[in-house]
């Protein structure tokens, strides 16, 4: 009876990842209506400053729900094990690349960035999910960074430890975790990315951990 | 320029409509698979625009059909799906662009112009834009027959200035343009500003002026007037 309780409890949280996953698709074609409404509102002639900032809080609220959407469907694809296929990857390679993504903003704060190899650390895993997880960690690690700030980026046997400076820590580390718990004194929601780096480390049984002392801030992935 | 707008959201469909008609194309609609091949079958399009869940089947079998009858047009998909497999696999059946919904409608656009482009070559590969010329063969810059020299990223951006001009394009759809959706907006913004005040720069004192900020919301290439 127990074990019965149990498989079907799986099955309905089965089914209810499906759920959302067609609901958030349903909604990307209402969002892309009120983004192009809102783009095509911005070609009229006749429209005054005041108006044109109501249009951007429009157009910069669709990118929010656009980004929660997108996150949505991530999390419920990796529950369905669509990323199921591994291969070799090597993480220090990889974070140069996703570094690279982000160079303007790097310069633009002044950051310096500095990389230690201890090691080589190549991994069998799947490349995708691998590589989400490494830029949400340098995406934070960067806007949450201050101007002339540092970003320290240290690769040792099976593990990764990025340190970067910032404004004094405001919640508990363990609660940052949690899905869509956010910084509200940050410009950004970060509650979604830490909870898709969360879940993407449960699901390969890596260990995401984050202290911080201060203003300085550590996260750490062991694979 | 004549496109084919195939997409079952009316909402949708009329902002399109609204959009590209007032970017002087010509344009038509079709609902639904049937209606396309239909339209398809009297009418030629230099780009078809094709969702692919549409209320009779899966619009993939548009693009295929264009394939199999050898119809000149260009196919951009536009899809819910981000999956990757998905756009390899129309890009393979013979699509020229694949973009995921929600999507900006200057990036739309953009990407149209460039398809178009590279069909008809219009037979040159050189944008131009009073003394501005962008040659896309060779990724060279001139103004006033001048080379200069720009960044990746301030060529991408004059480009996509160029192929929205006269158009109003916001912060947010150059932020995509230029490092894709994952960036996060505020930093990418003060990018975007700077990425802009140096294209300026190197446009000369009269390109300057044709690139213009509209309240922090975004930009317009234009004459001037």
């Amino acid at each position: 009876m127990e074990k019965f309780n149990r498989s079907k409890k799986r099955d309905d949280y089965g089914a209810q990842q499906q759920y959302v996953e067609n609901l958030s698709h349903e909604l990307l074609t209402p969002l892309t209506v009120i983004r192009t409404e809102a783009e095509l509102l911005l070609q009229s002639e006749n429209i005054v400053e005041n108006d044109l900032k109501h249009i951007d809080k429009i157009i910069e609220t669709v990118n929010r729900l656009a980004k929660i959407n997108r996150g949505l469907i991530l999390m419920s694809k990796i529950h369905k094990g669509i990323y199921i296929d591994c291969e070799q990857v090597d993480i220090c390679k990889l974070t140069e690349r996703i570094l690279v993504n982000f160079e303007n903003q790097i310069e633009l704060k002044n950051i310096l960035v500095e990389i230690e190899k201890k090691d080589v650390v190549i991994l069998e895993t799947n490349k995708t999910l691998i590589e989400i997880l490494i830029t949400n960690a340098l995406k934070n690690a960067i806007s949450h960074n201050v101007i002339n700030g540092k970003i320290e980026i240290v690769f040792s046997k099976n593990k990764i430890i990025i340190t970067n400076t910032g404004m004094v820590g405001v919640k508990k580390p363990q609660e940052l975790f949690n899905r869509f718990v956010s910084d509200r004194d940050s410009m950004h929601s970060i509650g979604l990315g830490l909870s898709i780096m969360k879940r993407i480390s449960d699901y390969f049984n890596y260990s995401l951990e984050y202290s911080n002392v201060e203003k300085t801030h550590v996260v750490t992935i062991s694979f | 320029m004549k496109l084919l707008l195939v997409e079952d959201d009316t909402d949708l469909i009329r902002s399109m409509l609204f959009y590209f008609h007032g970017a002087g194309y010509t344009t038509e609609k079709a609902g639904s698979i049937n209606d396309a091949l239909e339209k398809l079958m009297l009418y030629s399009y230099d780009c078809v625009v094709l969702d692919l869940t549409l209320p009779d089947g899966n619009g993939i079998d548009v693009l295929k059909q264009i394939k199999r009858g050898n119809i000149d047009s260009g196919v951009i998909i536009i899809s819910a799906n981000s999956n990757l497999d998905h756009k390899i696999e129309a890009l393979e059946l013979g699509a020229d662009d694949y973009i995921t919904k929600p999507f900006h409608l200057s990036e739309l656009n953009a990407r149209i112009r460039s398809i178009i482009r590279r069909k008809k070559q219009f037979g040159k590969s050189v944008i131009e834009f009073n003394e501005i010329t962008v040659n896309t063969d060779s990724n060279e810059t001139a103004v006033n027959g001048k080379n200069i020299k720009l960044t990746k990223k301030e060529y991408d951006l004059l480009i996509f200035f160029l192929f929205n001009r006269n158009k109003v394009v916001t912060k947010s759809s150059i932020s995509e343009h230029l490092w894709g959706d994952f960036m996060d907006q505020l930093d990418s913004h003060d990018a975007v500003y700077s990425h802009v005040k140096n294209l300026k720069k190197k446009l000369g004192d009269k390109g300057a002026d044709y690139i213009k900020s509209l309240y922090g919301i975004g930009y317009i290439m234009k004459e001037i007037n």
